[in-house]
């Protein structure tokens, strides 16, 4: 499996031409697409959120959509609708279909469209399918959503409710750059126009090829205890978290780190890729209690505490 | 000609749409169906990608060529081979503890078969834990290259995948740099056997010239509090005052608390056996008060009764102890 690290390591090579930095982020939107997963990036305007998807849609061959989030944005405008077509004189309705037909969904600023429009995405990213009317269309595989939210701004804005926030395999925090970094990004996106050219290195195929062999990766039986632990600690540590995770997470993470490990060229999960994975998989997962909140704790402090104690 | 209502409810509005069966059935949704496709081999497929990575592929990677059920014999190898280990170890030590306990039952002339129980107890023990304990983790710690796959791959042993199958390759090319020796301390071992022979020795030497205390255990057992040895002295009866038995065993059989026909009742206090002798002292002097004896109490003459005896006899007596004084 060593070859896989090699391919990841190839496409970090690629999205680096257009990218600088957020390396943890990139690798953890990969690994969510080998879960074929939806993701939920949130961090500060202008930190290349939008152009990381763009980047990786090109580098992997895949269709790309994106979807502007306002208040005004109807379900239709998501899924598609049947519009009115003339024929030879006769009319007929025809199925226009809408942004979710695609491979790669960039849904940004998600918390900016009605809980109607957000709901609207659910089938999509639970079930792979969309129903308009009495019919089910099939949504082309691979699919993904990913989606952003700011977490400032909050005015006018509509929260993900918890069911929705819990079909995102993970929620990545996107940060800013470091110094060096904010530096080169500045030096290369202020001197020239920047159209590089970037190789296609993976397909369709090959992509679905390494989403079966992630579910193929062994793990111990004392790890996958492990990960059951954690997540059913963040259930029963009622001191700091007011709602834990349910048993979606489990498999969530259980799946993220057999990826994790793949993508680094295990043939085997490792107590590292589930620490690792921890973080993004149950952050959007649980909600602290006043107390921790009072207390200035964040949810990955909350998370970092359980994976102290499960054993 | 038939016609069919196809019937669209698309929320906002109802449309009904009438289609004739002649002609075959229209396609209104023009929409690109899932196409299924095929798992691909992916080093096939980097060949065309990325040649440059399939060719370092080709050396780096280890084919798999063992059938997955061969793990198996793998792993009862390990176990087997570890425990065996242990088991060498245990009984080493086993054999340690029951030479230092014959030469205590020796030297106090004791049992000897008690030295048994020691030695058994402690192997049973150790080997209890052994069979609980995880053998891949100590493998594991001892060799970092096998971190989690032995135990990825034992507990996994009948899935097969291409993964799975390189996990597999990897283990029992990981294997080999595995010895055995490294889990056996030499050191400690040949120090553990070396202690086996002194005692040995020990146990001779003691034999031929027969050291030994002779232990009265019942002795000693006198001397112990809750001993059930016949304790003599003071001691002895603190002791068995203070220590178990029934009331009954303390004051004795009822018979012996009769005076003449009537009963009296006695009763005892337990007292504590320890002594403190910094606690005695002279005896003090005491008068007894007139009031302590009761008033019926004096000095009456003593009757003597007679009997009706003949004076010959009486006479016959006297001489006899007379002559008894002169002779």
């Amino acid at each position: 499996m060593r070859q896989y690290k090699q391919i990841f390591e190839e496409i970090h090579k690629e999205i680096r031409k257009v990218v600088v930095g957020q390396d943890e982020v990139i690798d953890q939107i990969l690994i969510g697409m080998m879960c074929n997963g939806n993701v939920l990036l949130e961090g500060y305007p202008g930190l290349a959120k939008t152009l990381a998807v763009r980047t990786l849609s090109e580098i992997m061959d895949l269709k790309f959509s994106r979807i502007q989030n306002t208040p005004d944005l109807m379900p239709s405008d998501v899924t598609g609708t049947y519009i009115i077509e003339e024929v030879s004189g006769k009319r007929h309705f025809k199925f226009q279909p809408g942004p979710v037909f695609t491979n790669i969904l960039l849904a940004d600023e998600i918390n900016r469209a009605t809980p109607k429009t957000q709901s609207a995405l659910l089938e999509a990213m639970q079930e792979r399918q969309v129903t308009i009317g009495n019919e089910t269309f099939k949504l082309d595989e691979p699919f993904f959503v990913l989606a952003t939210q700011n977490p400032i701004e909050q005015e006018g804005t509509y929260p993900l409710p918890e069911a929705q926030t819990d079909r995102f395999l993970f929620k990545i925090k996107v940060d800013y750059p470091t110094e060096d970094e904010e530096s080169k990004i500045a030096d290369i996106y202020s001197s020239h126009e920047r159209t590089p050219k970037l190789r296609v290195l993976l397909n369709k195929g090959h992509l679905l090829t390494m989403q079966g062999y992630v579910r193929q990766v062994p793990i111990a039986n004392d790890i996958k205890k492990r990960v059951l632990n954690i997540v059913r600690l963040t259930r029963e540590r009622k001191e700091l978290i007011q709602y834990g995770a349910s048993p979606r997470a489990s498999i969530g993470l259980i799946l993220a780190a057999k990826a994790h490990a793949l993508v680094n060229g295990r043939n085997h999960v490792a107590t590292e890729d589930v620490i690792k994975m921890a973080y993004p998989v149950l952050r959007h997962r649980i909600i602290l209690n006043f107390e921790a909140e009072r207390k200035g704790l964040t949810t990955d402090d909350a998370i970092k505490h359980i994976i102290e104690h499960a054993r | 000609m038939d016609k069919k209502i196809k019937k669209l409810n698309l929320g906002f509005m109802k449309v009904e749409h009438y289609m004739g069966d002649a002609k075959p059935k229209q396609k209104f949704i023009e929409i690109e169906r899932r196409k299924k496709i095929e798992p691909i081999d992916i080093q096939k497929e980097l060949l065309t990608s990325l040649p440059h990575l399939a060719k370092k592929e080709k050396k780096s990677f280890i084919a798999p060529k063992q059938k997955p059920r061969k793990i198996l014999k793998l792993m009862k190898e390990i176990n087997l081979s570890l425990y065996n280990l242990e088991v060498f170890n245990a009984l080493l030590i086993a054999i340690i503890i029951f030479l230092l306990s014959y030469i205590f039952l020796i030297i106090f002339n004791l049992n000897r078969l008690y030295s048994l129980a020691p030695p058994f107890i402690y192997f049973v023990v150790l080997l209890y834990l052994n069979l609980k304990e995880n053998k891949y983790l100590k493998i594991e710690k001892k060799f970092p290259n096998l971190d989690e796959k032995l135990r990825a791959a034992a507990d996994n042993p009948y899935m097969e995948n291409p993964v799975v199958n390189e996990l597999h390759s990897e283990i029992f090319h990981d294997m080999k740099g595995v010895d055995y020796a490294s889990f056996l301390d030499s050191r400690k071992t040949s120090q553990k056997v070396l202690v086996c022979i002194l005692l040995c020795f020990a146990v001779l030497l003691l034999a031929k010239y027969d050291v030994g205390f002779d232990l009265d255990l019942d002795k000693m057992r006198g001397f112990i509090p809750g001993g059930e040895g016949n304790a003599t002295g003071i001691l002895g009866d603190i002791i068995s005052a203070a220590s178990g038995g029934s009331d009954e065993d303390i004051y004795g059989d009822e018979y012996l608390a009769e005076l003449g026909e009537e009963e009296i009742t006695i009763n005892m206090e337990r007292v504590g056996y320890e002594i403190n002798m910094n606690d005695v002292k002279d005896p003090s002097l005491r008068e007894f008060e007139q009031s302590l004896f009761p008033d019926d109490v004096g000095l009456e003459e003593a009757e003597v009764y007679q009997k009706d005896i003949l004076k010959e006899n009486q006479e016959l007596v006297k001489n006899y102890f007379k002559k008894l004084v002169q002779g």
